[in-house]
C-alpha cells in the first residue's frame, strides 16, 4: 500500500515537473502568464454533453489549469436535456453556467433568448485572443454555417460534420463503373447495382418516419433545386415543384436500398455499407471511423469515398456541428476567464493535440497537415466535401434553416414523406398536404 | 356514536390524498391541457384556451389519427385473443406432470422479464431483412427474404413480438388459477363418466372464468397503451404502417412538433377507449359471477 502511494505521488510529481518544464512558444508563454496573473483562481463551469469533443477537453483541462489557475467544473449532461437545461437556467437567471456546448441546430432557438453572448468583443480583443487563436484558420463554412447566426458569433466550432458518399470501390472495379459525379448519376448507379450479386442493394441512407427521413431528404435536396422555406422570406415551399421532385428523387434512391430502409437510422444504414451489404452509402462524414475501423466494418480495405455529386442546381453539402458559446447569464470576470479556456482548447496551438484526442477537425491546417492525413486518409475527401457544403453558405443558404419551427417542419414533412416511400400516397399528393400543416405551423 | 360512525373517514383520507396527487389532479391537468393550445416551444404561460381546437384537429385534419385508433384497437384485440389461447394451451400442459417443469417455467418467464426496449432492439436486430438471424434460418431452409419491417408486414411483425413477450405473462396467470382449483368437481365429473373435452369445457372454464376475465383485462389496457416496443422497433414506420396511438400522442407532443395540447386531446381520447372497454369487461364479468354492477 505504501509502495502504491509513494508511486502515486512519484507520478505526479513527474507529471507536474513534465508541464513546467515543456517548452511553450514565447507567444503562448506571455498570454499563458496574462492569464494567470488575471484569473488565477478562477472558477468556471462547462455545460456539455457526452461527446468527444467533451472527451478531448477532458483529457486537455489539467494541463489548461496548471498553466492559467482557472479552474473547470463539468457538468455533463445528455444531449436531448441539455438544450432543454440551458433554455431553463437562463430562463432563472442561476448563471450557473459560464462554457457552453451548443448544437448547431439550437442556434436559432438560443440567439433570440439570448442563452449566448455574441464573441465579436472578446475576437477582437488582442490581449485575450492572441494570434496563435487564428480564427479564420476554423473553416469558413464551419465559422459562418455552424457557428452563426443572422451574422452574430455565438460560438467557436468545435466539431463539425458534413455528408459525403462511401463506395465499394471493389465493386465497381468488377463493373467497370465509376464513382458518380452527378445525382443523377448516382441515382443510375444505384439502380445498375441493385440486385446485381446476391443481396447487394445499390444504396444505404436514413430513412425512418419522421426527422430522420426528412434529414436524409435534405442531403439531395439543395442540389436538386428544392428548399423546405424561403430562408429571406420564410415562404413556405414544401410543395413547390423542385422540392416535390428531390423528394421523388431520393424516394427512388431509397428504393435501390434494402427493402426496409423505411424503418433505417443513421446506424442500420451504416450496418447495411459496413456489411457490405450495399455498393453505396451516403451520410455523415463523422461515421467515417466506423467504416474504415476494420474491427467494426467488413470492407473497410475495399472502400472509398467521394464528395456530394452535383445536382442540377448546383454542388452542395450538409453542415451540422457543435460549438463552444459563454453563457450570458455568466459574470464578467468568468466570462473572460471562459474565454481563455475556449482560446486554449479551440486554439491552433492545442489543435493538434485535440484531434489526436478524439477532437473532429474544424480546421483547415489540420485537414492538410501531412502526419494527420496519414492517420486519416480521408481529411482530403472531407475537406472537399466541406467546401461543397460551403457552397451553400455562399448563396445565403443554411442546410438547417435558421427558423425556430424548422425542426417541427422537418417532422412534418419527414412523416409524408415516408408515406411516399411506402406508396400510399403521392409525392405530390404529400407535399401539397404537408404545405397546408406547415403553414399552418409558420403562421402559429 | 356518531362519531366512530365517521372514524373510517381518517383512515382512508391518506388513500384519497395519495390518490388526488397520482390519479385525479394528473387527469384533470390533462383535460385542461386538450382544451388549450399548449406548445412546449411556446412556454406555458403564451397558452390560450382553444375549446374544441385540438379534437377537431384530431378528427378532421389529422392523417393519421383515424388510422391510428383502427390499428390500435386491431392490434389489442389480436394480441389479446392469440395470447389468451395460446397461453391457456401451455398452463394446460403445465398443469400436467412433465418432467423438467420448473426449467420450462423459468425458460418462460425470460421474455417478461426483459425490458420492453431491449426486446425491440433484440428484434430489430433479428428481423433486418439483411442480416438478421430470422431471415438467416429461413435461407437455410431454402425461403426467400421476407421484409419483416416493410410497410405490409411492420405491424405483423409488431404483434409477432408483442406475443412473444407477453404470452407467458398470460400462461402464468391463468397456471395459477388452474393450480387454485377444486378436485372435488373433476372427481364426481370423473365418476359420471365425462370424457376430458367435458371436464374441460363444463368444469374448467366456468371455474376459471374470474381469472380469464381479469388476465383478459390487464392485458387488453396493457396493449393499448404499448410504446415501449414499437418506439424502438419502427417507431411508428414505415410510412404510419405501426402509428399506433400512443406512439401518435408522443410523435405530436414530445417529437420535435411540442403539440402538448393536440397530444392531451389525443391522450384523453385514449383514455376514453381505454376506460370503456374496462367498463365493458367488468360488466360482463360481474354479470357473469351474478353480481350486481
Amino acid at each position: 500500500m505504501r509502495r502504491l502511494t509513494w508511486l502515486i505521488v512519484g507520478l505526479w510529481v513527474l507529471l507536474l515537473v513534465s508541464w513546467a518544464g515543456a517548452d511553450l512558444p514565447p507567444e503562448v508563454t506571455s498570454w499563458v502568464n496574462m492569464i494567470k496573473e488575471k484569473y488565477d483562481g478562477t472558477t468556471i463551469t462547462c455545460a456539455f454533453c457526452p461527446h468527444p469533443t467533451t472527451d478531448a477537453m477532458q483529457a486537455m483541462v489539467d494541463e489548461f489549469t496548471e498553466l492559467t489557475g482557472i479552474k473547470v467544473r463539468w457538468d455533463i449532461i445528455e444531449e436531448g436535456y441539455l438544450r432543454q437545461k440551458l433554455l431553463l437556467e437562463h430562463e432563472a437567471k442561476t448563471g450557473v453556467y459560464d462554457v457552453l456546448l451548443i448544437d448547431a441546430f439550437n442556434l436559432a432557438e438560443y440567439a433570440p433568448s439570448g442563452v449566448a453572448v455574441d464573441l465579436k468583443p472578446f475576437l477582437e480583443n488582442k490581449e485575450l485572443t492572441p494570434e496563435w487563436f487564428d480564427y479564420q484558420d476554423i473553416l469558413p463554412a464551419y465559422r459562418e454555417g455552424i457557428g452563426m447566426y443572422q451574422e452574430i458569433i455565438y460560438g467557436i466550432p468545435v466539431a463539425g460534420e458534413t455528408r459525403y458518399v462511401g463506395y465499394r470501390k471493389d465493386l465497381f472495379e468488377k463493373y467497370g463503373q465509376r464513382p458518380p459525379e452527378t445525382m443523377d448519376d448516382m441515382l443510375n448507379l444505384a439502380k445498375f447495382f441493385k440486385g446485381k450479386e446476391e443481396s447487394l442493394y445499390g444504396m444505404a441512407m436514413r430513412a425512418q418516419k419522421g426527422i430522420h427521413f426528412g434529414s436524409g431528404w435534405l442531403t439531395v435536396m439543395y442540389s436538386l433545386g428544392g428548399q423546405l422555406l424561403d430562408q429571406k422570406t420564410w415562404e413556405v415551399l414544401v410543395n413547390n415543384p423542385k422540392t416535390v421532385t428531390s423528394l421523388e428523387y431520393f424516394v427512388d434512391l431509397l428504393k435501390q436500398g434494402p427493402p426496409d430502409i423505411g424503418v433505417y437510422t443513421h446506424e442500420e444504414a451504416l450496418s447495411a455499407f459496413t456489411s457490405g451489404r450495399t455498393a453505396m452509402w451516403f451520410d455523415a462524414t463523422a461515421l467515417t471511423p466506423w467504416v474504415i475501423d476494420p474491427t467494426k466494418s467488413m470492407i473497410s480495405d475495399r472502400v472509398g469515398f467521394i464528395p456530394p455529386p452535383a445536382g442540377p442546381a448546383g454542388a452542395y453539402g450538409a453542415l451540422a456541428g457543435w460549438n463552444v458559446g459563454i453563457s450570458s447569464d455568466s459574470p464578467e470576470k468568468e466570462k473572460e476567464a471562459a474565454w481563455a479556456f475556449i482560446v486554449w482548447m479551440t486554439g491552433k496551438y492545442k489543435a493538434k493535440d485535440y484531434v489526436r484526442l478524439g477532437g473532429t477537425p474544424v480546421r483547415e491546417s489540420i485537414y492538410q497537415d501531412e502526419e494527420l492525413v496519414k492517420e486519416n486518409w480521408t481529411f482530403p475527401v472531407q475537406l472537399a466535401s466541406l467546401e461543397r457544403a460551403y457552397n451553400l453558405v455562399k448563396e445565403g443558404i443554411s442546410w438547417i434553416p435558421p427558423h425556430p419551427k424548422f425542426m417541427k417542419v422537418l417532422e412534418v414533412v419527414g412523416s409524408y414523406g415516408s408515406d411516399v416511400l411506402v406508396g400510399s400516397m403521392s409525392a405530390r399528393e404529400a407535399m401539397d398536404k404537408a404545405q397546408v400543416e406547415v403553414e399552418k405551423i409558420m403562421a402559429e | 356514536m356518531k362519531k366512530r360512525e365517521k372514524e373510517h373517514h381518517l383512515f382512508i383520507l391518506p388513500s384519497f390524498i395519495t390518490l388526488i396527487f397520482i390519479v385525479i389532479f394528473p387527469t384533470i391537468f390533462l383535460w385542461y391541457v386538450s382544451f388549450t393550445n399548449y406548445d412546449l416551444s411556446m412556454g406555458w404561460e403564451n397558452k390560450s384556451w382553444i375549446g374544441l381546437q385540438n379534437y377537431k384537429y384530431l378528427f378532421l385534419e389529422d392523417k393519421d389519427f383515424w388510422y391510428s385508433l383502427r390499428i390500435s384497437l386491431f392490434f389489442s384485440g389480436f394480441t389479446v385473443v392469440t395470447e389468451f389461447g395460446l397461453g391457456l394451451l401451455i398452463a394446460l400442459l403445465f398443469n400436467r406432470r412433465i418432467t423438467g417443469k420448473r426449467l420450462w417455467m423459468s425458460f418462460l418467464i425470460i421474455p417478461m422479464v426483459i425490458t420492453p426496449s431491449i426486446v425491440s432492439l433484440i428484434w430489430k436486430l433479428m428481423l433486418n431483412t439483411e442480416y438478421g438471424v430470422l431471415n438467416y434460418i429461413l435461407s437455410l431452409l431454402s425461403i426467400g427474404k421476407i421484409n419483416w419491417l416493410g410497410y405490409e408486414s411492420a405491424l405483423w411483425s409488431l404483434i409477432l413480438v408483442d406475443i412473444w413477450e407477453w404470452t407467458p405473462f398470460m400462461a402464468l396467470i391463468l397456471y395459477a388459477g388452474l393450480q387454485a382449483l377444486p378436485q372435488e368437481p373433476y372427481e364426481a365429473a370423473l365418476v359420471d363418466g365425462a370424457s376430458s373435452i367435458q371436464l374441460f369445457r363444463f368444469i374448467t372454464l366456468p371455474l376459471m372464468r374470474p381469472i380469464i376475465f381479469i388476465s383478459l383485462l390487464l392485458r387488453a389496457i396493457d396493449s393499448l397503451k404499448m410504446f415501449d416496443i414499437v418506439y424502438g422497433l419502427t417507431q411508428g414506420g414505415p410510412g404510419n404502417a405501426t402509428e399506433l396511438l400512443s406512439l401518435h400522442i408522443y410523435r405530436l407532443g414530445f417529437r420535435h412538433t411540442n403539440w402538448i395540447g393536440r397530444a392531451s386531446a389525443n391522450a384523453v381520447i385514449l383514455l376514453l377507449v381505454v376506460t370503456l372497454l374496462t367498463t365493458v369487461l367488468l360488466r360482463i364479468m360481474k354479470r357473469e359471477s351474478g353480481e350486481k354492477y
